[in-house]
């Protein structure tokens, strides 16, 4: 069963299309990268799923559960909103305790897994800070622990780590990476190299559209290709007769290697280093498929045929 | 319906600590009680000036301190003639002279004041939270008629707090500067008066917490609000003029029960049959203000 499935989701803000028939599935228990340019209709997405935004049109599945409805969805499904304040006066552990006791909790389970939320943020030594009184990033830690409250099957993070410092952002993909299986994370960033190291399920959106969904590995061809940066360009007609029945694609310093079809990755890369050595090319790095970054800028030639 | 109650509960408390804790509504409070305070010093000096001159015309001693002869003028027939004059009400003139004069003036003061206090603290309650973005954190938890009702509820409180804190600032006056002062009566009748105060004050916190909901901007909303209660002092007069009484007498007198102050005099009435609809009719109004707000923010996108 899926943990969210939207099915053609359409919205408006006037003339302006945000979601323009949105289809996409996510699997329960993965970790999903949301990703597209400003505009693409990821903070709408999140907004319509949480019931937050009322959508025009469309089909919206939360964990096998219909539509978003507070009472029956509330400690299953958490968000962090992009560009929110917290309430400002209030010190930080009661804030959570609030948002805790909200989604059910009796006053001693809340006060124990607000002091939790804040010990995995790292921010228990500022738990009687008002939120005022924090700075931008540690806000943003808080806001990251009232999504972690309770046991949600579904989090939905909108921008988790802007504005933090990079310690904190490695230790925020810790902590994401953490959740895989326990509960679905959704996490939208347009730090890709960010959701390569804790994603495993990615979907491209834009203009209101999915334009790509699959597993990482699927995306950016990890079990299908082999990236090699070079020092300098390799004799390509050389490679190509030492590594039979392999398609080799040169673009400047990087050369792709598409493994054959039923050839086991190991040995594959067995066979293509001991080529590459002996035509002496100056290997730099090697790696699995591509980046999500280039997989994001070739999403137009790789995409499917538009949704009608 | 337990969730939902549980939940209001919930909402308000958080809402009555965090108002508390932001420093506008505490001065804000803090001003009204103030306010209260040095009303009614003011008070007391021209009661000591109106005992002055019956002092003079009685050809008896001056007070030292004020309130010693308001017992005697407050239950003279000439005292009596006047106020049932004023509020075309021989009954009603015979209870309020019957009430102790500190509280007559705080009764009349926070009636007066309620509605602005209420203005001032809770225009910007919900427009504020949609503007900053903190409300999603909560309709994640909560349905938005839970949320907005504990909001009310929340400022509902705080307004509790102002009117009874007034009561309290202007029993204390009284005591340490009135001349048998009767505590026990005064603080009976402040207790009760706040009481109306406070309902009728809901009145106007419904249709200031309705405006709030249908805008993000705390500056809209604030002048909304402040809009509101222009527009229903104009309204309420104009309903009540010799104009409409002449030609449309039965259209104004309806249309003035949608507004609270119709039911200002009827709160001071001494029998409960008698003030009671008038109480329930203030929150009824309450209600319906708010509810015509809240049809506009359970549609909108948060």
């Amino acid at each position: 069963m899926n943990a969210l499935e939207l099915e053609g989701v359409e919205k408006s803000y006037g003339r302006l299309r945000a979601l323009d028939k949105l289809t996409l599935s996510i699997p329960r228990g993965v970790v999903c990268g949301l990703v597209g340019p400003n505009g693409a209709g990821k903070t709408t997405t999140y907004g319509v799923v949480g019931g937050l935004v009322k959508p025009d049109a469309g089909r919206i599945d939360i964990l096998g559960s219909g539509p978003f409805e507070p009472r029956r969805h509330r400690g299953r499904v958490t968000l962090l909103p992009q560009d929110c304040a917290l309430n400002p006066h209030t010190p930080v552990r009661e804030l959570l305790r609030f948002y805790a006791r909200l989604q059910g909790m009796t006053a001693g389970e809340a006060s124990r897994e607000a002091d939790r939320a804040l010990d995995q943020v790292a921010l228990a030594d500022r738990a009687g800070s008002r939120i005022r009184q924090l700075s931008h990033g540690m806000r943003r830690r808080v806001a990251v622990a009232q999504a972690l409250l309770g046991s949600p099957e579904l989090v939905l993070l909108d921008e988790p780590t802007s504005g933090l410092d990079p310690e904190l952002v490695a230790r925020m993909r810790d902590l994401f990476a953490a959740q895989r299986g326990r509960c679905t994370l959704v996490i939208s960033s347009h730090v890709l190299v960010e959701l390569e190291a804790v994603c495993d399920h990615v979907i491209f959106m834009e203009a209101g559209r999915c334009v790509t969904s699959g597993s990482l590995v699927e995306l950016t061809g990890q079990r299908s290709a082999v990236r090699v940066l070079l020092e300098s360009p390799v004799d390509l007609a050389a490679l190509r007769a030492a590594l039979p029945g392999v398609t080799a694609r040169e673009d400047g310093a990087e050369l792709t290697l598409v493994v054959p079809e039923g050839e086991p990755l190991a040995a594959f890369n067995r066979r293509a280093l001991t080529a590459l050595l002996s035509l002496e090319a100056e290997i730099v790095e090697l790696r699995r498929g591509r980046s999500l970054e280039s997989a994001w800028l070739a999403r137009d030639r790789d995409a499917p045929a538009p949704q009608s | 319906m337990m969730d939902r109650l549980r939940e209001i509960y919930l909402v308000a408390g958080f809402d009555l600590m965090e108002s508390l804790r932001s420093r506008k509504a505490l001065v804000l409070l803090a001003l009204y009680v103030a306010g209260s305070v040095g009303a009614s010093f003011i008070f007391l000096e021209a009661l000591s000036s109106v005992e002055d001159v019956a002092a003079e015309q009685l050809r008896v001693a001056t007070t030292t301190q004020p309130g010693a002869m308001t017992d005697t003028l407050m239950q003279s027939e000439q005292f009596l003639d006047m106020v049932a004059n004023l509020v075309d009400d021989r009954e009603l003139a015979e209870s309020l002279v019957s009430v102790p004069a500190m509280a007559l003036f705080y009764g009349w003061m926070s009636l007066t004041f309620a509605p602005i206090l209420v203005t001032l603290t809770s225009s910007d309650a919900i427009s504020s939270e949609l503007g900053s973005g903190s409300v999603r954190f909560a309709l994640f938890r909560t349905d938005r008629l839970s949320w907005a009702t504990g909001k009310l509820a929340g400022q509902t409180a705080l307004l509790g707090l102002g009117v009874f804190g007034g009561a309290l600032a202007a029993f204390l006056v009284g005591w340490s500067q009135m001349a048998g002062f009767d505590a026990s009566a005064t603080g009976w009748w402040l207790a009760r008066i706040s009481l109306r105060s406070w309902v009728f004050g809901f009145a106007w916190l419904g249709l200031t917490m309705g405006i709030s909901q249908l805008t993000r901007s705390t500056a809209r909303a604030r002048a909304g609000a402040l809009l509101a209660l222009f527009a229903a002092a104009v309204t309420n007069a104009w309903l009540g003029g010799s104009w409409m009484k002449e030609h449309a007498p039965v259209v104004g007198d309806t249309l003035a029960q949608l507004l609270p102050q119709a039911y200002r005099i009827d709160l001071w009435r001494p029998e409960v049959v008698d003030r009671a609809p008038a109480m329930i009719m203030c929150l009824a109004l309450g209600a319906l203000y708010f509810a015509a707000g809240h049809a506009v923010f359970s549609r909108r996108d948060s």
